[in-house]
């Protein structure tokens, strides 16, 4: 069979999308003829180049699946009708489609029926997170939906490596295919790397001008933060070992000539034995190296003591030229004690001041208005970014900051009620009865935070995080606010 | 593998049909084109699939109905038995249509008459876009 996978648009990335590679790979190990393409970049480069105007729209239509401008259907169509081409060009059996979050809905839907419209012949299989609104979500409604109109075939939840092997073999009864039970894997170290040969990188902007090949080494994560879906999805964390992704990464630079590389997994540093060797592994590389041919990596980083972080690991992470994502997501210590996150204040001060003595760069990460955070603790946040300003752009080169979500079927979503929150129809909707604070004065919290923060982000940072992340997290809290409050 | 990139597009369309001395006549024109028509529908649900070209008015006809004897009512005036068609779902390239929108709230037929939609679009993806969201 030949089968194409695609990275649904659309995402603001502008990074490549793993997902189509991954697939492509292990249907090729299955002996099948196969295709990995990335269309969201091929997408959102043609957006970019409407006026602004013209741009909003487009993505609100994608994203929000709203069109109060139907002057555009026509560029619409134009964009689906391109892509489809695209793909049929390949005259694939199936086409799988990979929507990485639920912004991908609306194009999916549009692909699929024009691909089905096209040559109904065409199987369509859909997979990934996107399919549904959050990621421990329950809910197939999209998906079956979908089904049910023919506008797909089949879809596959959760893990996808093995139950695209038992699709490809026509199991259709394996767990994860067309249901929503399915099988964490055990070894992640067994599964071909990705092949990203039909990417074309000069498409993507990448971060800072460098495009960042996609890695993944981990599922799951070590902590057990109340707030987190992550670990409601995946209930046990594994890894990779460091010279299976040592040996990946040789391979894709060979391949590609890319020395810069991206973690996708909730975090870098889970099993400090295998984070270590793959450091040393680099270090190794970039010692005899100049700059420009060396390895540079980004990832999410949790905070330890010292101890565990101690400075010959700031040197190494130097040496292999990390960027860190560091999950502070509290100023307050109280709070993150009460969130899962079990490193104080000195532990945080540790990681900016090793990041600024070895100049590795830090993007703190920060969950604005907590719920269990009062008045006075937003004061004393606005404090400590004020305090803290001496690292600014030296080490910390950016602030993302998003509204707290209660999301479903988490630890926190079930505290809620002992915690005297009130829910309300989206994550970032809810009200803590016994704090009693608006969504009005959490705006405003959000808005100081926004100007505090403003010296940490770098020009470029801010272009490819920071606004995103805002304008993601406008959350409809003061919308709906009234119905809880 | 075979494309179709020209107009004729999927046209899908589901009924429940309500029989009292009968059922209602149906008469389906795309344009001036019958695309079908039935004197009379034995089954309570009734499924169409069609191929229409691009850009097409689709017209319902239905018929036969005699309001005095093909309605019966209780003794409190509720209806108990009705000869009529609702049209429960169409799909035009397997995207459904907003059949209260489109149709104008018009999607229980009970008496003789026609309704149309009209795909005023060469193409479906366009038609929806600007039609149906």
């Amino acid at each position: 069979m030949k089968i194409v996978f695609v990275a649904v648009p659309y995402l603001e990335s502008g990074e490549p999308i793993m997902a189509p590679a991954v697939l492509k790979s292990i249907a090729e190990s299955q002996g099948h003829e196969s295709i990995g393409i990335d269309i969201n970049v091929e997408v959102r480069n043609e957006i970019l180049t409407y006026s602004k105007d013209i741009r909003d729209k487009l993505i609100n239509f994608l994203v929000h699946k709203r069109l109060d401008d139907t002057s555009l259907a026509s560029i619409i169509v134009n964009i689906v009708d391109k892509q489809t081409d695209k793909i049929l060009n390949y005259q694939p059996d199936i086409v799988g489609l990979s929507l990485l979050t639920w912004q991908s809905q609306m194009f999916a839907e549009l692909l699929a029926a024009n691909l089905k419209h096209r040559c109904p012949s065409i199987e369509i299989l859909m997979g990934g997170a996107g399919m549904k609104t959050e990621l421990i979500s329950r809910d197939t409604t999209y998906c079956e939906r979908l089904k049910t109109l023919g506008m797909i075939d089949h879809y596959i939840t959760g893990d996808g490596e093995q139950a695209l092997i038992e699709y490809l073999n026509r199991n259709f009864e394996y767990p994860g295919i067309d249901s929503n039970h399915w099988l964490e894997l055990a070894d992640l170290d067994q599964w071909p790397w990705p092949n990203y040969s039909d990417y074309d990188f000069s498409m993507y902007k990448g971060y800072n001008g460098k495009v960042r090949i996609p890695i993944a080494d981990s599922r799951g994560c070590v902590r057990t933060c109340e707030f987190c879906d992550i670990i409601e999805h995946w209930k046990k964390y594994r890894y990779r070992s460091a010279d299976s992704l040592w040996q990946e990464m040789l391979h894709q630079i060979n391949k590609h000539g890319i020395t810069h590389f991206m973690f996708n997994n909730s975090l870098t540093n889970g099993n400090m034995k295998v984070f270590n060797q793959l450091l040393d592994r680099m270090v190794e590389y970039n010692v005899s190296l100049p700059v420009e041919y060396q390895i540079s990596w980004s990832g999410y980083f949790i905070v330890r003591s010292a101890q565990q972080h101690p400075e010959d690991l700031w040197q190494k992470l130097s040496q292999s030229n990390a960027t860190l994502v560091l999950g502070i997501e509290s100023a307050i210590q109280r709070v993150r004690y009460e969130m899962g996150k079990k490193f104080n204040n000195e532990d945080v001060d540790w990681h900016l001041e090793m990041g600024q003595k070895y100049r590795v760069p830090i993007l703190m990460l920060i969950i604005v208005a907590y719920p269990s955070e009062t008045i006075e603790d937003f004061a004393f946040t606005k404090t400590w970014f004020e305090d803290r300003v001496k690292y600014a752009q030296n080490s910390v080169i950016g602030v993302l900051l998003a509204y707290a979500a209660i999301i479903p079927d988490t630890e926190l979503s079930r505290k809620a009620e002992e915690y005297g929150i009130s829910l309300g129809k989206y994550s970032t909707v809810w009200f803590n009865k016994k704090l009693g604070i608006s969504a009005e004065v959490k705006a405003q919290h959000m808005e100081d935070l926004i100007q505090i923060c403003a010296p940490f982000n770098r020009e470029q940072v801010l272009q490819d995080y920071v606004k995103g992340q805002i304008s993601s997290s406008l959350n409809p809290a003061k919308e709906f606010a009234h119905e809880i409050e | 593998m075979k494309s179709n990139k020209q107009n004729p597009v999927e046209l899908h369309m589901t009924f429940n049909i309500g029989h009292c001395n009968g059922s209602m006549s149906l008469t389906i024109l795309a344009n001036d084109f019958v695309l079908a028509t039935f004197e009379q529908i034995h089954q309570t649900t009734l499924t169409i699939d069609r191929t229409v070209t691009l850009p097409c008015k689709l017209t319902f006809i239905t018929g036969n109905k005699n309001p005095l004897i093909d309605t019966q009512l209780d003794a409190d005036g509720k209806i108990i038995q009705d000869k009529f068609i609702e049209i429960t779902g169409i799909q035009l390239g397997r995207f459904p249509v907003n059949i209260y929108k489109c149709l104008q709230g018009q999607s229980y037929w009970g008496l003789s008459g026609s309704v149309s939609v009209n795909f005023d679009e060469p193409n479906f993806l366009l038609w929806h876009l600007k039609n149906n969201m």
